[in-house]
């Protein structure tokens, strides 16, 4: 009961502040004093309040995009264990319907976006296809490493399967799965080097430029839901780093400071590298894919833990 | 010694999946120096179970480590940066197929490796790293590939380094340690072998300043 409430507790707090922790490591970086750290969540606050408007080509599809974006990051967040080695709400085989879930969300983001008959929005759609479709072979992969040597396919069995003892050392598939689980992270967050949350110069953009039409409530969801799938992925990062105990109050304090860590981390490399350039992120995110393919190649090698 | 020796075959494997995806040349020759680092570093993480001992087998393990350092992350790198200051090449000229393609082709290499290093080859003794043979197959392959795949003197040569690499690692793991005089051996081949090649380069640049051009600088059309 306690761990549910802890578990709640976690999605709804953190992910939009980790949002501004990133921004503010970002200004810090510059040289700026930088919004407050809370300033992602007066922003949804403030698109909650508004009213919508809806271009009259659009359907119901556009509609429902960002309810089901964001209905299915919440969803992948129940099913993650964040504070904890297992979750309150895991079951056999969560990894996969934690990874269509995303898929889902991804699915109704972009179809919202075609429905809106803009050329722009088609442009961005079409890159989050290209790239997602290059993301999801990586996260499967890198989900193998730890799932492999508990033999069972939920990130319940899988966590705690996972030695606590010796760092990213455990064994030599952690280090390639978190690697290429980062860059996950990146891509599918739309952080640098894979798309620029702050650029909007249309031909650029990826993500933004699919959300371009959407306003007030509905643009609160899609920056909740958006900040869930950071928050999520991130928690899945913390888990193959930090021995996250099973339960105890100790638990708690090494996921948010896990937590924090991811978003320090990204707010650095967004500091210190530039986007790429739109043809090269491909091979950015084959080769984190050849990278967790080592991993598990490793796994059975003797490698195993 | 506290390094890892599983920690070092995987960041070989890594720089060799490095080269092959990236077209820069400077940054291929940085990444060879560092395998050369890594290499060096490796005798110091296996615990060897050859017939030297006590005093002889640190003062040969020294000596192994200053040499490979030397020449391998040093001497070698520096040649090689200089071969490609003076050549002017600074990138793969028009590589014969993306980027992707030849990054896909080392991460098969590298499944073909562990794959015969699993199936075909004895299992690895108790105590010495499960990764020592896949990882020095894999360098190996992928040097193998770049050497016959690279189209200018300067990827040529550098695909030969890593290939000599793979041989480095494969031979140290299969015999535990090296004899000394093998391993000086092979160590004077590569740096024969790209210092030769370094003065081509350089001479072929003198003789006919058209030939330079392979790289991406020359104009369409240019040189051939």
């Amino acid at each position: 009961m306690v761990d549910g409430l802890v578990h709640v507790a976690l999605l709804i707090l953190m992910p939009l502040p980790m949002l501004g922790l990133i921004n503010r490591v970002k200004s810090i970086a510059a040289g700026r004093k930088g919004p407050p750290i809370l300033q992602p969540v007066y922003d949804v606050v403030k698109l909650l309040q508004k009213g919508a408007v809806y271009s009259r080509t659009t359907t119901w599809l556009f509609v429902a995009g960002p309810i089901v974006a964001l209905a299915s990051s919440l969803l992948a967040a129940l099913i993650v264990p964040l504070a904890s080695t297992t979750s309150p709400f895991g079951f056999p085989a969560d990894v996969f319907v934690f990874a269509y879930l995303l898929g889902v969300g991804r699915f109704f983001t972009m179809t919202a976006a075609l429905d809106t008959g803009s050329a722009f929005e088609g442009m961005g759609a079409s890159r989050e296809a290209a790239y997602a479709a290059l993301a999801e072979p990586a996260l499967f992969l890198a989900l193998m490493i730890v799932c492999i040597p508990a033999h069972s396919a939920s990130f319940s069995d899988a966590f705690a399967s996972i030695p606590a003892a010796g760092g990213l050392l455990r064994h030599p598939g952690l280090l390639l799965a978190t690697l290429s689980l980062g860059v996950v992270l990146l891509a599918e967050a739309s952080r640098i080097p894979v798309d620029d949350p702050n650029t909007h110069l249309e031909l650029t953009m990826i993500h933004e430029v699919m959300v371009l039409d959407h306003g007030g409530p509905d643009f609160a969801f899609i920056q909740i839901g958006y900040a869930l799938k950071f928050f999520v992925l991130g928690a899945v990062l913390v888990h193959l780093v930090l021995p996250i105990p099973a339960s105890g109050w100790m638990a708690p304090v090494l996921f948010v400071a896990g937590q924090a860590g991811v978003a320090i981390t990204v707010g650095i490399i967004e500091s210190f590298m530039a986007r790429l350039r739109l043809t090269r992120v491909p091979q950015f995110l084959i080769g984190a894919c050849v990278v967790a393919a080592v991993g598990v190649l490793v796994l059975f090698t003797g490698g195993r833990p | 010694m506290s390094l890892n020796a599983d920690l070092l075959l995987l960041l070989v494997i890594g720089i060799d999946l490095f080269i092959g995806s990236t077209g820069r040349l400077g940054a291929r020759i940085r990444a060879c120096a560092l395998q050369g680092l890594v290499l060096a570093a490796l005798p110091l993480a296996i615990q060897g179970t050859g017939v030297l001992t006590g005093g002889e087998r640190v003062l040969h393990t020294v000596l192994a480590v200053l040499a490979t350092l030397l020449l391998k992350a040093v001497a070698i790198p520096y040649f090689l940066m200089r071969a490609m200051r003076q050549s002017g090449v600074q990138r793969e000229a028009e590589p014969e197929h993306s980027l992707h393609l030849s990054l896909l082709l080392c991460a098969v290499l590298v499944g073909l490796s562990f794959w015969i290093s699993a199936v075909m080859l004895p299992p690895p003794e108790a105590g010495s790293s499960p990764l020592g043979v896949p990882a020095g197959l894999a360098t190996l392959l992928v040097g193998l590939y770049l050497t016959v795949g690279g189209r200018t003197e300067l990827t040529q040569v550098i695909g030969y380094l890593v290939l000599e690499n793979g041989v480095f690692v494969i031979g140290q793991r299969v015999l535990g340690e090296f004899p000394l005089v093998v391993e000086l051996g092979v160590l004077l081949d590569v740096l024969v072998a790209v210092m030769l090649m370094a003065v081509l380069v350089a001479f072929g640049h003198r003789q006919d300043p058209s030939a330079a051009g392979n790289g991406a600088a020359t104009p369409v059309g240019g040189a051939r």
